[in-house]
């Protein structure tokens, strides 16, 4: 026969019946005791009889599992703040697990140093960067004694940690808490009001003990996780001394990831010691109001009248603790983020917030993607073409509006001008021989939308696309400014005001491709020409002169252009030899000119007069050392051009 | 090819030796001043086309720095040479003509220059791969600025 959904009530009821009889009454140490509802006679009262009987057995389970789950908090808590945990040992003498991880490490970290010490001793004997291997070899030096003590400085930090956590935590935790629990459920047994008063009663405190087991284990996980990642970072401890030996650079932190690497080491260290400080301070506190509640509540008989008023009395100590752990893992740094993740999980689940949860991972994930789109460059692929596309491709009889703000529109617009451009060389002999305005209508057409388009943003949204503008293509953002109709001040105004909108919304890489811009544009970039633009990075705190020598050959040749050349002799003066040299081999005809006339040609007045100043300074000897060095290398840079011009026209 | 700097001075003293930029050197005191004691040839090569008050004269007339250095028409000839566009056979014609010096100077001109070692060793030079590149004038990227619409920056991508 086939037993269905309610013959399986049916008969967990019975079931439960026989366990806990309705009219039966025991004890047992720390188990909820479920009172005798009073008589029942199932034949006059069946329904009455059921009810009470459903209403006991939930009693009696949660009566059972609440203090069971709050016992086990205890116990853990218990565990992870015990002896035998905070006084786990940290030397390879007396830990097994770190004697065998940290003899690897540390002579993985000694041969690491070996090969430095070859790299510092060939740089001296070659006197390449001399002086520098010369400090370097101190650091070195007092590095590989120290490596070989790393456990004993780190034990040493530890057990300064311990030492006042364990002072806090002296008797463990106290398990009056459960013992009043289970009280409370004997209490709710014996309720006379009624089995909704009971059934709510039995809920609240229900949860109230499940919300304090959580935080019960949230501690113990924070002890216990405390005392294994200080293990790891004691056993990683040699090679993250090491690597304070080597000068920072990225790529000396691309090969030591995370903990391997001395500042993320010594940040974590530090913070995963004195965790357990703050931590042991809530819980010690919070330890004695809950002793001293328990007391007084022991002397005056828990009631039903007061069920409310121990509860409120107790959640005071969890709430305590709760805020204690968050100002734990908040003042941890990393471990602050690591914990309290888990931390956020946790309370979601247990305090019904996994919506929210749920969504902030999605957000976070979200966020995650988007910036890693970013760094791979998929987003250059639909920069200033994508937004241009959406305002000129935006139709009205479209299903949706296109929009600037939405990364799959901008594709969609990029690969609109793509197509457009493609076809535009693709069909321009046969269309200019069958009907030549086609193409020109086309152009115009789209240029048409792209204005009716623009006008139906706001300013706002203006504002915002031109930021998004400048981010993507600077250049194109300032000459997009420049209209051959009209007047001379009309577009200085405009190019003047695209400007001021790079300097507010620009970083300093944008400012500077600005500042090249503007230079090749003097005529728009203020009324004052040239001392406009360099009055404008002065504004702007662009060390033009330093980003000059420290452009790459390359790109000085793509970025820096002919016109700017000519009007800005602050381009010439600063720019590196090997870029000239690379301009004057593969630049334009326009900007070899360019080069040629201002330095060797007929308008090289200025650059000659800066190069007699610098050599004027370089032997004034009222001036400082330095003052007439950098004078000598300012000349010698010039010179240098000067030559390869000389050679290479 | 570009010439070495070591054929530079060479240019430089055939320059001296002949006295050739005599003329424009002696009339400039700055220059004359510039150049004394500079014992790398190549050097003075390089600071007389920087400082030279005549030569600057004279190009803000119009000449081109050709048209006025007989070291800059000199180079163009061993540039050539050197390209192999012109051969040893070639040189007294263009020497005669370029430098504007009688016949014994020339000749002793054509024979230093073949007794260059350096010359030679940069004529037998195997060619490299020269970069080929277009060639994009400032007028033809000029022609890029959009100018329809000085809001339209997108005018520039329909292009």
């Amino acid at each position: 026969m086939k037993i269905t959904n309610f013959y399986k009530i049916l008969l967990i009821v019975a079931v439960a019946f026989i366990i806990f009889p309705a009219a039966n009454t025991y004890a047992a140490d720390n188990v909820a005791v479920i009172a005798n509802p009073g008589s029942c006679d199932l034949l006059l009262h069946p329904l009455e009889c059921v009810s009470s009987g459903i209403i006991n057995t939930i009693i009696n389970i949660a009566g059972i599992l609440a203090p069971a789950a709050l016992r086990i908090g205890e116990y853990f808590l218990n565990a992870a703040i015990s002896g035998d945990v905070l006084g786990a040992g940290f030397t390879p003498d007396s830990n097994e697990y770190i004697a065998t991880g940290w003899g690897i490490v540390r002579n993985l970290a000694n041969a690491a140093l070996v090969i430095g010490l070859v790299v510092i001793a060939v740089s001296i004997i070659l006197g390449y960067q001399e002086n520098q291997a010369k400090k370097i070899l101190l650091n070195f030096i007092i590095i590989a004694l120290l490596i070989n003590f790393t456990p004993v400085i780190c034990g040493f930090i530890i057990d300064g940690a311990n030492i006042l956590t364990k002072s806090m935590m002296t008797g463990g935790i106290d398990d009056s808490y459960s013992k009043s629990i289970s009280n409370l459920f004997v209490i709710i047994g014996n309720m006379k009001g009624g089995w909704i008063d009971q059934l709510a009663l039995t809920i609240v405190v229900t949860f109230f003990s499940l919300f304090a087991t959580v935080i019960y284990l949230l501690y113990a996980l924070l002890f216990f996780g405390r005392i294994v990642i200080l293990w790891i970072l004691v056993i990683v401890s040699p090679i993250a001394f090491a690597t304070k030996v080597f000068p920072q650079s990225k790529y000396i932190r691309n090969f030591f990831p995370s903990v391997t690497y001395w500042d993320d080491w010594w940040e974590s260290f530090i913070q995963w010691c004195v965790i357990g400080i703050p931590a042991g301070m809530s819980i010690y506190l919070s330890n004695t109001m809950i002793a001293k509640i328990a007391s007084t509540s022991n002397s005056t008989a828990a009631t039903e009248a007061n069920i409310f008023g121990i509860l409120i009395g107790y959640s005071i100590p969890f709430i305590f603790l709760l805020a204690g752990f968050f100002i734990s893992i908040s003042s941890g740094g990393k471990v602050g983020t690591f914990v309290g993740g888990v931390a956020t999980g946790a309370w979601a689940v247990s305090g019904g917030r996994a919506a929210n949860w749920g969504r902030e991972k999605i957000k976070a994930g979200g966020e995650w993607v988007e910036g890693r789109t970013a760094a791979t460059g998929s987003y250059i692929k639909e920069g200033a073409a994508g937004i241009a596309g959406v305002i000129a491709m935006d139709k009205t009889d479209q299903p949706r509006p296109l929009s600037v703000f939405n990364k799959e529109d901008r594709e969609a617009g990029r690969q609109a001008i793509s197509g457009w451009k493609k076809r535009v060389v693709q069909d321009t002999p046969l269309k200019y021989l069958t009907n030549p305005p086609a193409l020109e209508k086309d152009k115009e057409a789209a240029m048409e939308n792209y204005n009716k388009n623009w006008n139906r943003y706001n300013q706002n949204d203006r504002d915002k696309i031109e930021k998004m503008l400048i981010d993507k293509d600077t250049s194109l953002f300032l000459k997009g400014g420049i209209d051959k109709d009209k007047t001379p001040e009309e577009n200085s105004r405009e190019y003047q005001r695209r400007l001021a909108s790079v300097g507010l919304h620009g970083g300093e890489k944008t400012k500077f491709e600005a500042y090249l811009h503007a230079s090749g544009n003097t005529q728009f970039a203020g009324m004052g020409g040239i001392q406009a633009v360099n009055e404008w990075a002065t504004k702007n705190k662009i060390d033009a002169p330093k980003k000059l020598r420290s452009m790459s050959a390359k790109d000085a040749r793509e970025k820096i252009g002919a016109d700017a050349i000519r009007q800005n002799p602050e381009i010439l003066r600063n720019m590196g030899e090997k870029a000239a040299f690379n301009i004057l081999q593969q630049g334009s005809v326009e900007q070899r000119k360019a080069i040629k006339e201002k330095t060797i040609g007929r308008d090289n007045a200025l650059f000659t007069k800066y190069m007699q100043d610098q050599l004027n300074i370089s032997t004034d000897r009222t001036l400082t050392e330095d003052q007439r060095e950098e004078a000598e290398m300012n000349y010698n840079r010039c010179y240098k051009i000067a030559e390869e011009v000389h050679i290479n026209t | 090819m570009p010439l070495t700097k070591q054929t530079i001075s060479f240019i430089e003293e055939i320059m001296i030796k002949y006295g050739l930029e005599d003329k424009l050197i002696e009339n400039d005191a700055l220059l004359k001043n510039k150049i004394s004691g500079v014992e790398d040839l190549s050097e003075r090569a390089v600071l007389k086309l920087l400082f030279g008050e005549k030569i600057k004269e004279q190009e803000m007339a119009g000449k081109s720095l050709e048209d006025i250095l007989p070291s800059m028409r000199l180079k163009r000839i061993l540039e050539k040479l050197v390209d192999k566009k012109i051969s040893y056979k070639d040189l007294p014609g263009l020497i005669k003509s370029g430098l504007s010096t009688d016949q014994s100077m020339t000749d002793e001109i054509v024979k230093l220059i073949e007794n260059n070692t350096e010359l030679h060793a940069a004529i037998n030079k195997p060619v490299e791969n020269k970069i080929v590149e277009e060639e994009i004038t400032e007028e033809e990227s000029a022609q890029k600025i959009i100018t329809e619409n000085k809001k339209s920056i997108g005018n520039e991508l329909l292009k």
